[in-house]
Order: C-alpha cells, then structure tokens, then sequence
C-alpha cells in the first residue's frame, strides 16, 4: 500500500517548548491507522500540522504527495476531519450545519440526508444541535466529517462521549468505510480496546516522539515472548527456571510466567520441567492485550526496540 | 468567485436564529421611535409653524444614530457577529474547509458591512415612514405638506460612509480577540470618551465621531463635512486588509 500522508522528521514548538520531536510516519492509502499516546503527547498538535491549522516549521507533511503548506485548499478538499470535541453552531439545526459543510466542499445535497441516516440522526436532523447530548454531537461530528465523500478521514477521538451501543456503530462504521468504501482513516483515540478491534496500522506517541509504527501483527511481534505454564508444584517449578537463567516476571496462583527470547527455549523449558519429574498441565504463550503493549512502552519507553 | 459567493451564502446561514439582524434592526428602530415619540408627544412645542418639520425631524434622526447609537451598535455588532465562530471553538472548522483564508477574512468582513449597510437603509426608510406617519397622527404638526427626501437618503448614506472606519476597527476587534468584551467594552468606552470631549477639536481625529463630525452639528447640506467620508473609506480599506494579515490565524 502506497502512503496516502507521509510525515518526515516533524519537529514543532509552542514558544520554547518542543512539542514534536523528528516524527515520522507513513499513514498507508486504504488503511485504519490508530493513532495512540498519552495525553499531552502531541497526537493533537500532529492532526493540526496535517490539517494546516498549524503551520509546520518544514515541509515534511506530505498528504496524497502533496505539500501542505502550499496544497493546503487541494488536500483539504478530499479530507474530511473531526477535531477533538466537534465544533458545532449550536444555534442552528444538524441540517444547517451540514449544509454550511456541504456548500463549502460543493458536494450533492442527498448527500446530507445519506450521512444523517449513516450517523442515525435522520429524525433529529432539524433539531437544533445545542438541544443535542454529547453523543448525538459526537456522531453528528463524524456525519460533518464525511460530507463531500473524502479519501481521507482524520478522526480525533471519535467516540469521546458515546455509550457502548455508540462505539460499536462507530467501530463498524470506520471498518465500512474502510473495507467497503476504500477511505483512509486516521484515527486518534484513548480507547486502546477499541483500537484494537478497529485499526489495520497503528503509531505510539510519547513525549512528541514515536515509540512505534507499523501492523499491530508487527507490535506483537516486537513485544517479548511469554509464556504462562501451569505444573502442579508452580514455586518449585519457578525455582528450576530461575536457575537455568530464565526470567520470572510473574508468579500467580495458578500459573507463572516466563520471559522467552525465542521459540526453541519453549521446548528446553519443557524437557527442564519434566526431567525434574514435574507435571506439566499447560504451556501456553501468552499474547499481550494493546492495552498492555501500550502502558508497558509509555511507561518506559527506553525498553521498546524499534 | 464560487467560492467566495457559496461562503458568502454559507456566512448568512450561520446568522440564522441570532441576535445580529434583531440587533441591526433594533438599533434604528430605537433611534427613530425616540425622535418619533418626542414629536407626537411635544412636537407642538418643538416644531415651529411654517418652518418644514422634517428638518428637526431628521436632524434628531441622524444626530442622535450618529452621536451615540451608531458606534455603540457597531461595537457590539462585532462582539456579537464573532461570538458565533469563538463560542464553540469553530475556527478549527472554518479553516479545515477547502476555503482560502483570505476568502474566510474577506467574505465575513464583507458581510459584517453589509448588516450595517442594512441598518442604514432601515434607518432611511424607518425615518421616512416615521414622517409620513406623524403628517397622519399629528396633522397639526404640517408633516404631510413638506419633505425632506434627499436630504434623508443622503445624510443617511453619509453617515454610514463616514462610519466605515469604526465598522472596520471593531471588526478587527471581534475577529482578534475572542472575549465579548474586548470589542463591545473598547467601542462603548472610546464612544462615550468621544460623546464627553467632543468640543476639543482634537476628539475629531476618532473614527469614532466622524459619523458624527460629517453632520457638522447641522443638517444643512451646506455645512457637511465630505472629508470624514473620505477618512471613513480610506480607513475601512487600511484596517480592513491590515486586519487580514495582523489577525492570527484562528484555530
């Protein structure tokens, strides 16, 4: 897949303060790119940079091969984006709302009844928006975003203030227009469960720098091996391991844990235990939830390998 | 040119449901019931007879728009205008739009002028029909036998041309600064600071009075001052494209 936003070595500062630090990415064209970092952590700033709501101090963003400093009107014409909280004239109905969108990307006007029926606001569209919850505006947000049939989606936080039943219509409403539409998305989101689910691609920001980007096959791939084995005699058997060099993060109850460098040391554990006349009732690789890929790198991210 | 007339289009849907167009429409309608009333209720002591009333009229008219309530409505005009993009945080919206940023800039400030063109010709046609009705429900008071046409139609154009200066610097004001009472607190502080010192000759060198100073305290065509005309236009296009590069860019 070829790279629909290309961002290299983005550096930016407000005032003194560095804020992004050589961020380089590669969003690929027809990808659900998770975007992902504690707060503070630049993700805002970079959706701004791409947008052109903030000049970038280089030109190192590039969005459908063109630069947007000088193709600001030319990309932003085939990307629709969805800013933090959506920004809404509460004074004036869904429909009015939409419509100021519409008429400034000059797209077909059924186009607004098809995105109230996408985001399930058809029946409050004359409703004025300040009457609206925070969820009716969030979603309203992503009916804005999509007006004008965009190639690129940057979403940020797009189900802030929704109820399951909400996320999950938004989660599969990303994966359609992805899968069956063929859109770029770009999404910024805390909810690292749902990201999981949701993105084909996805980038880790700490501190304004990039701890990862790629598949999330590859981010597993990346995180060390573990392996949870359940004996009957679980302290015993972690006293074997430890002297054969291996590294116990965790001991529970039921089972322990053990750091593997490689495959092959799964089946030395094994023949390790056994020799020692231990039953063995499982040996099972543990894969690590993004949840805890996530805190594990933002928490020291000098410990990822990238 | 699409562009611009499609903003224009999508900049006047935004004011549906606000205060602007009740505010450009009160604010002659005050003006022009005041000088109404006070001649209904004492034109016999006002008016002299055999002299045309509607000079008196219209002077009230365009004094006292001009004096206090033009810039005070242009001050808060602008506060007003902008809080509908600073409320809810909309310039990140405005500006992630295919619009240019100067079409953004241009269309609104456009605009902004067009209300208070809008204004001027309710004053013009409230002042007229104001006349026409005291001829009917004050006959005694002879306004049915004169007029006073031109003289209304050109002081009103005047007055709105000579005011362009502060129509441009509360602009800027408005879009600048995203507090309320930053353009609606500066124009009625620099009004009345100009209403209280009017006499120095120096207060003449605030935009804020040329509205005012164009009349030269007479309705005497003769008497008008055309240069505060000039200074209205030549500040509206200074401030009005300095604005466009001096504003930050909202976001």
């Amino acid at each position: 897949m070829t790279p629909i936003i290309q961002i290299s070595q983005l550096s930016h500062c407000f005032g003194k303060q560095q804020v992004l630090h050589d961020l380089s990415l590669e969003i690929p064209s027809g990808s659900l790119f998770g975007f992902l970092g504690p707060n503070g952590s630049g993700k805002t700033t970079t959706i701004r940079l791409l947008l052109g709501l903030l000049k970038s101090q280089n030109n190192a963003i590039r969005i459908f091969g063109q630069d947007i400093r000088s193709c600001r009107e030319s990309i932003l014409r085939r990307t629709g984006a969805l800013i933090e909280s959506p920004a809404l004239y509460l004074h004036l109905s869904a429909h009015d709302n939409l419509e100021i969108i519409r008429s400034a990307r000059q797209s077909d006007k059924r186009q607004l009844a098809e995105v109230l029926e996408i985001v399930g606001l058809s029946g409050q569209a004359r409703q004025k928006t300040g009457e609206y919850s925070l969820g009716m505006r969030q979603r309203l947000g992503i009916a804005m975003a999509m007006i004008g049939n965009p190639e690129l989606l940057i979403l940020d936080e797009p189900t802030n203030g929704l109820d399951p039943a909400g996320i999950r219509q938004i989660r599969e409403l990303l994966l359609a227009l992805c899968q069956h539409h063929g859109k770029t998305v770009f999404v910024s989101s805390h909810l690292l469960d749902e990201i999981e689910k949701t993105v084909s691609h996805l980038a880790i920001l700490h501190d304004g720098r990039l701890l990862f980007q790629g598949s999330l096959a590859q981010l597993h791939e990346q995180q060390p091996l573990q392996l949870a084995i359940e004996t009957d005699n679980n302290l015993h058997a972690a006293e074997i391991l430890r002297n054969a060099n291996f590294r116990i993060p965790e001991i529970t109850q039921d089972r322990l844990f053990v750091a593997v460098a490689e495959k092959h040391q799964i089946d030395r554990i094994n023949r390790l235990l056994l020799e020692e006349g231990l039953c063995v009732y499982e040996l099972n690789r543990k894969q690590r939830t993004l949840e805890e890929v996530f805190f594990s790198m933002t928490a020291d991210p000098s410990r990822i390998n990238l | 040119m699409v562009s611009f007339l499609t903003h224009f289009t999508a900049e006047i849907r935004k004011l549906k449901g606000t205060r602007v167009i009740w505010l450009a429409a009160i604010a002659p309608f005050f003006v022009v019931i005041t000088a109404w009333l006070a001649a209904f209720l004492n034109g016999d002591r006002m008016y002299v007879r055999g002299v045309n009333p509607w000079i008196d009229f219209t002077g009230h008219v365009l004094i006292g728009w001009t004096l206090f309530v033009f810039p005070i409505y242009v001050s808060l005009l602008s506060a007003l205008f902008h809080s509908i993009e600073h409320r809810a945080d909309m310039w990140k919206m405005v500006y992630s739009l295919p619009i240019p940023r100067a079409v953004v800039y241009f269309v609104k400030f456009l605009l902004f002028t067009a209300i208070v063109f809008f204004s001027h010709i309710l004053l013009w046609g409230m002042a007229e029909s104001g006349g026409w009705l005291l001829g009917i429900a004050r006959p005694s008071l002879d306004f049915q036998f004169y007029s006073l046409h031109r003289v209304l139609l050109e002081g009103c154009s005047g007055c709105f041309l000579a005011g362009l200066g502060v129509v441009a610097i509360q602009f800027f004001l408005g879009f600048r600064y995203s507090s309320f009472l930053i353009p609606a607190g500066m124009g009625l502080l620099i009004t009345m600071t100009g209403a209280i010192s009017r006499s120095w000759p120096v207060s003449q060198a605030s935009p804020y009075l040329w509205a005012v100073s164009f009349f030269n305290s007479s309705i005497d065509v003769h008497n008008w001052q055309y240069i505060f005309i000039l200074l209205g236009i030549v500040t509206y296009c200074l401030v009005g494209l300095a604005g466009k590069y001096s504003a930050p860019d909202r976001i």
